[in-house]
């Protein structure tokens, strides 16, 4: 049986249970109600017989006072009569005391009697030995009816007491017993079932449930499972989203910072050579107006350095914008084309400056990555070896080498140059950064633009600097599941 | 005074030259000293005994021109250890002049927080009647 149902069964014995004792208490009531009923019969009996008794003595015959007394007589069976109900005559009628009843329609047909005669008399068409040998009657019979009465009554109030209180208490042990029955297997379903779940945490609610808990109680966990996974994806949803909301918050708060750093010193290390070249311009035309051609002469050569720095600075912004924007097309890469094309690039320097130069490649083996990057990382590292050369060293050097192991490209680029300060070594990669201002020939950009590309290729670049060179190891990953185009 | 001592602080070396030119230019008799960073030029005003010694009369300067940003030790850097050396060195008759290319408020703001710091010098935005009446105030 449903839990529903049961509680349901629980509440119509309890609702029988008191309107049987409820209906039981009314009927009692109503026993003793008709008990006072006859003690009044019999006191207004009482009355009339004295008025009787009076007249017979002398007094002079009052119809209008007589009428009210046996009235007054009439009132009580006939109120009895109105409060037996079906139930009631039933029960008499089983018990038979139903005489009870038969005794009130005669008292009621004897007062209406007594009263025909009253009025016969008043009509004058009854003489007064015969009203009061019919009154005498009347009264004679008030006495025997409510004698006749009272014993059926009593005999009904006994039959109520003696069969409806023993049957209300055992009625309500029987209720008591059921609704405890009930309430146990209630009890027992729900001890079960969290004793059931207690036991094995592990297991898949559901399947835990299947034929062990039944009816409603199981909808009832399937549908809280259901709400408790919906409630648990829900919070896990919000944790990811705020999460998320957060990360994101944090990394373009740190691009925004980095945008303003960027245009704040790009757009300072713009301006600089057009300051500087605005205050030669000024000069220019002083030293002319004082004739001093040779001046002139110089500060126009300074105009032009400013204006090649300017350029430097340009075009390695316009490279760090591509870095980020760059066209990651994979290929198979050659390193010694690469090594070729920056070493093409740079040969006046190299040449002027007389550098020697070592390069060790070994193409062996197939490798695959963004060939535009990797140009640009090496000619980064190689402009450095040549730029901040260590002019007290007699033969500048610079050294290539690139090896590929599983997979695995190494490239490694050392020179024997001016080195980096070892308190600006955490400065390495960062944008517009110079470490030797005395040669100051480099826009501060070109690690940032090698470090962007190594971040791209999701490579690694390290560095180890002392006074007497620098070495940079690029490891990166061929790209085995990108490849866009084969060439 | 019958000579004005003046530090030029910048690692570009045609700005101090620019500059240079331009304080000539106003005919006030000059010593001018030149340093390539901040950190060149702390460890200048370091040795103060030494170079009062060294430059006699010409030394501590009166006006210190100061470019912002420096490679190794930058302007501000060098305003926060200026401030060390004024603790220990009488530097009271030194003030200066932030000499940069930028114009932003907040490094005009910044610079005020140090109240030996009494003008701010935006380069190829200035001219020698200015630079004139800079020295003459700070004399």
């Amino acid at each position: 049986m449903k839990i529903s149902q049961r509680l349901a069964l629980i509440v119509c014995l309890t609702v029988l249970e008191v309107s049987f004792t409820v209906w039981t208490a009314f009927e009692l009531a109503k026993g003793a109600d008709f008990h006072r009923l006859n003690f009044l019969h019999l006191k207004y009996q009482t009355v009339f017989s004295e008025e009787l008794r009076f007249i017979n003595r002398g007094r002079t015959i009052d119809p209008d006072r007589l009428a009210m007394l046996v009235s007054d007589i009439r009132q009580q069976p006939v109120a009895c009569l109105a409060a037996v109900n079906g139930v009631d005559r039933s029960i008499m009628r089983l018990i038979r005391t139903d005489s009870a009843l038969e005794t009130c329609q005669k008292d009621v047909a004897d007062a209406d009697s007594a009263l025909n005669s009253l009025a016969l008399y008043v009509d004058g068409k009854l003489a007064r030995s015969g009203l009061l040998s019919a009154l005498e009657r009347a009264a004679q019979a008030f006495v025997d009816n409510s004698n006749a009465f009272e014993l059926p009554i009593a005999r009904t109030v006994e039959f109520l007491l003696s069969t409806l209180i023993p049957l209300i208490i055992g009625v309500s042990f029987l209720n008591i017993a059921t609704i405890a029955y009930l309430s146990r297997t209630i009890t027992l379903s729900l001890r079960g079932t969290t004793k059931l779940l207690a036991q094995d945490e592990h297991r898949p609610m559901a399947e835990q449930l299947k034929g062990q808990v039944s009816g409603e109680l199981r909808e009832l966990l399937e549908a809280a499972e259901v709400r408790i996974k919906r409630d648990f994806q829900n919070r896990e949803m919000n944790t990811l989203l705020e999460r998320e909301v957060a990360e994101r918050t944090a990394s373009l708060t740190q691009a925004n910072d980095e945008l303003a750093q960027f245009a704040y010193r790009a757009s300072h290390d713009l301006k600089a050579p057009l300051s500087s070249t605005k205050g030669l311009s000024q000069l220019i035309g002083f030293d002319i107006a004082d004739g001093n051609l040779e001046e002139a002469s110089l500060n126009a050569e300074r105009i032009t350095r400013q204006m090649d720095t300017l350029e430097r600075l340009v075009v390695d912004i316009l490279a760090l914008a591509r870095a980020d924007l760059a066209n990651d097309q994979v290929v198979v890469i050659r390193m010694c084309d690469i090594v070729s094309e920056v070493m093409e690039r740079h040969a006046a320097d190299i040449t002027a400056m007389g550098m020697h130069v070592e390069i060790s490649i070994e193409d062996n083996k197939e490798f695959k990555a963004t060939r535009i990057r990797l140009v640009q990382i090496v000619d980064n590292l190689v402009s450095n070896a040549i730029r901040y050369y260590n002019e007290n060293r007699s033969k500048p050097r610079v050294s290539i080498i690139w090896r590929v192991e599983e997979d695995l490209g190494v490239l490694t680029v050392q020179d024997n140059g001016r080195g980096i300060p070892s308190n600006r070594r955490g400065e390495l990669f960062e944008m517009f950064k110079r470490f030797h201002p005395e040669v100051a020939v480099g826009s501060g950009l070109g690690l940032a633009i090698v470090k962007k590309h190594v971040d791209k290729m999701n490579a690694k670049i390290a560095c180890d600097s002392s006074e007497v060179g620098t070495r940079f190891v690029l490891e990166i990953a061929s790209t085995t599941s990108t490849v866009l185009n084969y060439e | 005074m019958s000579n004005y001592s003046i530090l030029i602080i910048d690692d570009n070396e045609i700005d101090r030259y620019v500059l240079k030119r331009q304080l000539e230019r106003t005919g006030l008799p000059l010593t001018i000293f030149e340093q390539p960073d901040g950190e060149d030029a702390i460890r200048l005003l370091s040795a103060y005994e030494a170079n009062r010694a060294k430059y006699a009369g010409k030394f501590p300067p009166i006006l210190l021109f100061l470019d912002i940003n420096m490679p190794k030790l930058d302007g501000w850097g060098f305003l926060r250890e200026f401030l060390l050396v004024r603790s220990q060195y009488d530097y009271s008759t030194s003030v200066v002049v932030l000499f940069t290319s930028s114009d932003r408020p907040e490094d005009r703001a910044q610079g005020e927080q140090f109240d030996f710091v009494q003008n701010y010098l935006v380069k190829g935005q200035y001219d020698t009647e200015q630079l004139k009446t800079l020295i003459l105030a700070a004399a």
